[in-house]
Parts: structure tokens; sequence; C-alpha cells
């Protein structure tokens, strides 16, 4: 037995159930005739709170009164509207909620008048899709305009398809002159032929090229000015064939910042030789003071006193004390050339800086000054383990001037006493070296350190005068700082740092 | 005391004279030979020019080098004196008025036996002939003769 047939009518249910899109069918007063199950799932109501009730409960609040307008005015001229036609149409659920949507409308005559069917469709996954790819374009569109470099695409032909801002700016065109036109406007004309040549290789072999690889780049301005650029080449494979993206940078600034940055290497070079020219000469003169200058005052001396000697009986006293301040003039003078040395040679001298003990240093220095005069009496008290970082050879000259001024300057004092300790002052860490002698007048006090100044009576207190300077020439090549403090007949206290004093912000 | 002679190469008349002098209060009474530059100190050793035809056996006791001289300067004289088998043991010291640290350091690498400098005072420089004397011409022990 064959089976029945199925009515149409249940041909057409199904049908209609089984669409994926939700279908609603209206009489020409608005009213709902029917709806299928997509319907129930998309807006949320079932179906018995829909049939019957105008189509514009379908609608979110703020469109049902146009669309009744609407609906009505597609009543007086039915027709087929497919999907995706129009704007931008929304659907209301039960619960008041709104979502995008597209509506189909096909009209139908029945013998109850005309209907309309209409197929809607939950677009929100489409819509979602749609903005996220216009937010993307715009992204890419700022990111271009925002681009500080021109970036210029071209297609296979060397057609300009865009351009950004920056190209606008640098080339001075404004983008309606350049897109469409070949990317050789931007290139000088001496070199346009030869542009076109590359392009064309390039395209046979896309590659991503690097900004600075290969030769110097120019670009062409509207005005037809030349300036140096940088460019970046990559390409692009599309849907509409192959493009090439070139980012262009102005790089006259660089070549210019360039060109100064070795200006100024050749001129440091220069000046470096110069002073290393310099340097020779004062090597040169001091060598040849030492071993100069030092022979004649040699004869001075030698043969005032072979003249003592051989024919003093001959003078009288006066004469004798004449002979005696020439050999002492010409001996002091030796003295001052041999200081002179030294402080030339702390100046010139190479710094090898280690952990260096200045206690040891001191202890040798103070034994070396009490074996030279073992009748004096002298207390030393030099803090043990003090280790600073500098330059042994320096410290020791910089510490035989401190503790041999300290011990010259103590003579008369039974004892004497020399200190040399470390403490903090002004905030950071300083050295010091005190001493119970002669003192000084602080109004001086700034002419301690200079060449050849002294605050005492060279006969009582004997010197030259540099002994300080150079202590200070050592202590600048460490960094550091040199002052002194002190009273006439209390006492003087030298004060060194061995580092550059950190900067207070 | 030997009586070898000792050879002084000095270009200054004055230092010459004051280095004698000093030899003399020392009592030191070795002859001395006096080379005015670097030149006729190397034809003295090698019996050269002036020297043709001298016993180069009979060696200086020791040899007293100024460093800064005309025509071949000291260095290059020690250098010359050590690089000879006649006289590479003789004893040199400079004798100079420098204290350059690179003159110390070049002399004693070239082989100087010793390093004095020339004091300004001239009491110091009778103390250093006093001394040198005494170490060189005394007590210092060299080979007896050295081959010709």
């Amino acid at each position: 037995m064959k089976p029945r047939a199925p009515s149409r009518e249940a041909y057409f249910r199904a049908l209609l159930e089984a669409a994926p899109d939700a279908v609603v069918i209206a009489d020409g007063d608005g009213r709902i005739v029917l709806v299928n199950a997509q319907t129930e799932r998309l807006f949320g109501y079932p179906r018995d709170r829909l049939v019957g009730q105008a189509v514009e409960i379908l609608v979110p609040e703020d469109q049902q009164g146009h669309h009744a307008g609407h609906r009505r005015a597609y009543f007086g001229a039915p027709r087929v509207r497919a999907m995706g036609e129009g704007m931008e149409l929304s659907g209301r659920r039960a619960d008041g909620s709104a979502f995008p949507v597209a509506i189909s409308l096909s009209p139908v005559e029945t013998e109850e008048g005309t209907l309309v069917i209409a197929a809607i469709r939950d677009v929100t996954h489409a819509r979602q899709a749609e903005k996220a790819l216009r937010d993307r374009e715009t992204r890419f569109r700022a990111l271009l305009e925002a681009a500080p470099d021109a970036i210029v695409i071209a297609d296979r032909s060397g057609r300009i398809e865009l351009v950004n801002a920056q190209a606008e700016r640098i080339f001075g065109y404004p983008r309606d002159r350049l897109i469409g036109q070949p990317i050789e406007v931007l290139v000088p004309e001496r070199l346009q032929g030869r542009h076109a040549g590359h392009r064309e290789g390039y395209f046979r072999q896309p590659r991503v090229r690097a900004m600075g690889e290969g030769l110097e780049l120019h670009g062409r301005r509207a005005d037809g000015s030349e300036f140096p650029v940088a460019i970046s080449l990559s390409p692009v494979e599309t849907a509409e064939g192959a493009l090439t993206i070139a980012a262009i940078r102005d790089v006259t600034e660089r070549r210019r910042v360039d060109r100064e940055v070795k200006a100024l290497n050749e001129r440091l070079t220069r000046d470096n030789a110069e002073l290393a020219a310099v340097n020779r000469e004062l090597e040169a003169f001091s060598y040849s003071v030492s071993h100069d200058l030092r022979a004649p005052l040699r004869a001075i001396d030698g043969f005032s006193q072979a003249l003592l000697e051989d024919s003093g009986d001959s003078l009288d006293a006066t004469g004798r004390d004449y002979l005696n301040r020439v050999r002492r003039a010409a001996q002091r003078m030796g003295v001052l050339i041999d200081d002179l040395i030294k402080l030339s040679r702390v100046t010139r001298a190479d710094t090898y800086m280690q952990d260096v003990d200045l206690s040891a240093l001191a202890e040798g220095v103070a034994q070396d000054l009490q074996a030279a005069a073992p009748g004096r009496l002298a207390d030393f008290a030099i803090e043990p383990g003090m280790i600073a970082h500098g330059d042994a050879r320096l410290l020791q000259i910089a510490l035989e001037n401190l503790l041999g001024n300290a011990w010259k300057f103590t003579a008369g004092r039974t004892p004497a006493r020399i200190e040399f300790g470390r403490g903090a002052q002004g905030g950071a860490e300083a050295f010091f070296i005190r001493d119970n002698g002669a003192g000084f007048d602080m109004a001086h006090a700034d002419q301690l350190f200079r060449a050849f100044q002294r605050l005492h009576d060279a006969a009582e207190f004997p010197g030259t005068g540099i002994g300080l300077a150079t202590v200070q020439r050592v202590i600048h090549k460490h960094g550091g700082r040199i002052w002194a403090t002190g009273e006439v007949d209390r006492g003087a206290t030298f004060f060194f740092t061995l580092q550059p004093r950190t900067a207070n912000v | 005391m030997s009586d070898r002679p000792i050879l002084l190469v000095e270009d200054n008349p004055d230092d010459e004279a004051l280095t004698l002098r000093a030899f003399k209060k020392n009592n030191i009474s070795n002859p001395v030979v006096v080379a005015r530059d670097g030149a006729a100190a190397l034809d003295y050793l090698f019996g050269r020019g002036a020297h043709q035809g001298r016993d180069l056996g009979d060696h200086p006791q020791v040899i007293l080098l100024d460093l800064k001289l005309p025509k071949v300067d000291g260095l290059e004289v020690l250098r010359q004196i050590r690089a000879d088998e006649r006289t590479r043991l003789l004893p040199v010291v400079i004798l100079t008025s420098s204290r350059e640290e690179q003159d110390i350091v070049e002399g004693y690498s070239l082989g100087a036996n010793s390093y004095v400098r020339k004091p300004v005072n001239f009491d110091e420089f009778l103390e250093a002939a006093r001394q040198l004397g005494l170490y060189w011409l005394l007590l210092n022990e060299v080979p007896s003769r050295q081959r010709a």
C-alpha cells in the first residue's frame, strides 16, 4: 500500500519550520498571521503571543512609528525586496533588547487579500565582523597617516595607489595629484629612466628591502627640488595583484648631522694631535730643564767651593760670605728646578688606579722622616686600614709632601703631634692630616696651593712653595678636592678627597 | 787600589774639572782618560782614530758615562760597549744630570751597572765621587784581563 501523500499544507508547514530564517507572515493591516519556530527562538515569544499582534511588536519601540508608515507604503506598491537592500534594520526581542537583522519581503496574493512573507535573519555576527573590519581599516588608516615616514603604495605597473599625509608633506603634492600617477613623479628626472628599470626588476624578484641598504637615493618634490631619502620596500600580494609598499624618509637632517659629526671628529683628531705635540714639547722642555739648567748651577756651586778651599785665605770674611751666598743661591735654584720637574712629572703622569693602603704609605713616610731627624720627639697617630682607590705612586708623593709639611712646621713643638685619619666633612668622607705646628692665617688660605707661594719665612721654614701645588695636582688627577684650615701657632689641618663629589640635584 | 784608568765621557768642561777635583779630593789617583763626545769614547775603547794601536788589554777599571753627548749619545755608546765581545764586561756607571725615569730604565736595560745623578751641591758631588771610587775602584772585582 502506498503511503498517503502528505497534504500541501503539511509540506508548507515542514518547509516553514525548517527554514533557517525567522519567517513572519502578516496581512495588509500589519497583523501577524503566522510565524515559524525560528521566529519563536529568535524573538523569544511563543507563537500564540505573536499571532494576531501587529508586526511592530517585533520592532524596537523607537522605530515602531516609522515602521508602520513604511509598512503602509509597501502595501501600496508591494514588490519582492531582497535581503541586504536598504538601511540597517533592528529587531526587538520579548525582553525588549534590540538586535540587528536583515529582512527580505515577498508579497503573496491570497483569497484573504495580500499577505507579506518576511524572512528575518539575525545578523549580529555579520555586523560584528563588518565592524571589526571597519575598525581595522580605520586603525590602519590612522597608523598610515600617523607614520613618521612617507608611505607610498604602488601597483605592478608603478602607478601610485595610496599615499599618506607625510608623503604629501615631504613631496609637496596633495594626494589627488599623486594617486594614479607613475611613481617616477617622485624621482629626480635624471634618474627616472633608471628607476623604471629598477622597479621592473624588483617586481620580478620582490623581497623586503630595509632602509639604508644600498646606494644614496634622492626624492623629487613637486617644485622639482631634490632631497636625500632612505627607502624601505615591502611586497604585498592582494586580490588585485602585487603591490609594493615604500616607506620613504627625508634624511636631509640626518645627512647634515652625519656631516657635522664627521667634522667634529676630524677636529677632535686634529686637536688630539696638537695636544700630543704640545705634550711632547713639554716633555722635551722639562727634560732639557732637568738636564741643561742644572749643569751651570753645578759649576757655580762647585767652583765657588773650590775657590773657598784653594784661595779662601786670601779673601776677607765678607768675601767668603759672598761666596757662600753664591753657593746657597745656586743650591736653592737646584732644589727649585728639582721641585718644578716633580710638579710637571705629576701633571704628565699616567695614572694606574688600584686599591692603595694609605695608612701603610703614611707609616713609611713617617718612619723616613723620623729616621732623618732621630733627635726630634714626634707623635704620629695614623689611623690603620685606610684604603683608597688611586695611583699609588702619586699618592705616595702627596703623602710625602703633606706629612713632610706637617713635620717641617712642627719643628719647634715638643712633642710634635701629627695625625692622619678620615672623617665626614661637609657630607663627604675626607682624609685629613692635622698637626700642632705653626699653622697659618686663614686670610691667606687661598694662596696655599699656588706654586711658589709661601706663607712662612724661608729662614725659619725652608721650602720652594711647590709641594702643596704638587699635592693639589695629585688630588685633582684623582677627581678629588683639597682644602685646609688653620690658625697661626695653633696648627693646620689639610683635608682631601679622592673621589669626584657626587652631584647634588 | 787598581791603577787602571778611569774613562770619563763628559762633554761639559766644567763638569770635567769638577769631577777631576772631586777625584783628587778623595785621593783617587787612577789616571783619568777624558772623552768629550761619544765617538771619541768609542775610538778609545776600540783603538780607532786618535787611539789607533792602543793596547786594548789595558781596559779601564770603570767608565763614567754622561748621557747627553755630542755626535754619539751616551745610550748608544753603552749599546756598542755591551755589543762588543772586548768591552761587554766593563763596568759602566751612568753619571748624568737627568733623573728622567725613561733614561734610568733604558740605561739599566742596556746593561748599565749603576746610575748616578750629578748633584748641584758640590759637597754632595764630592760624596758621590768618594762612594764611586770606593766601590768601583776598591771593592768591585772585575775579570783580571779581558780578551783583547
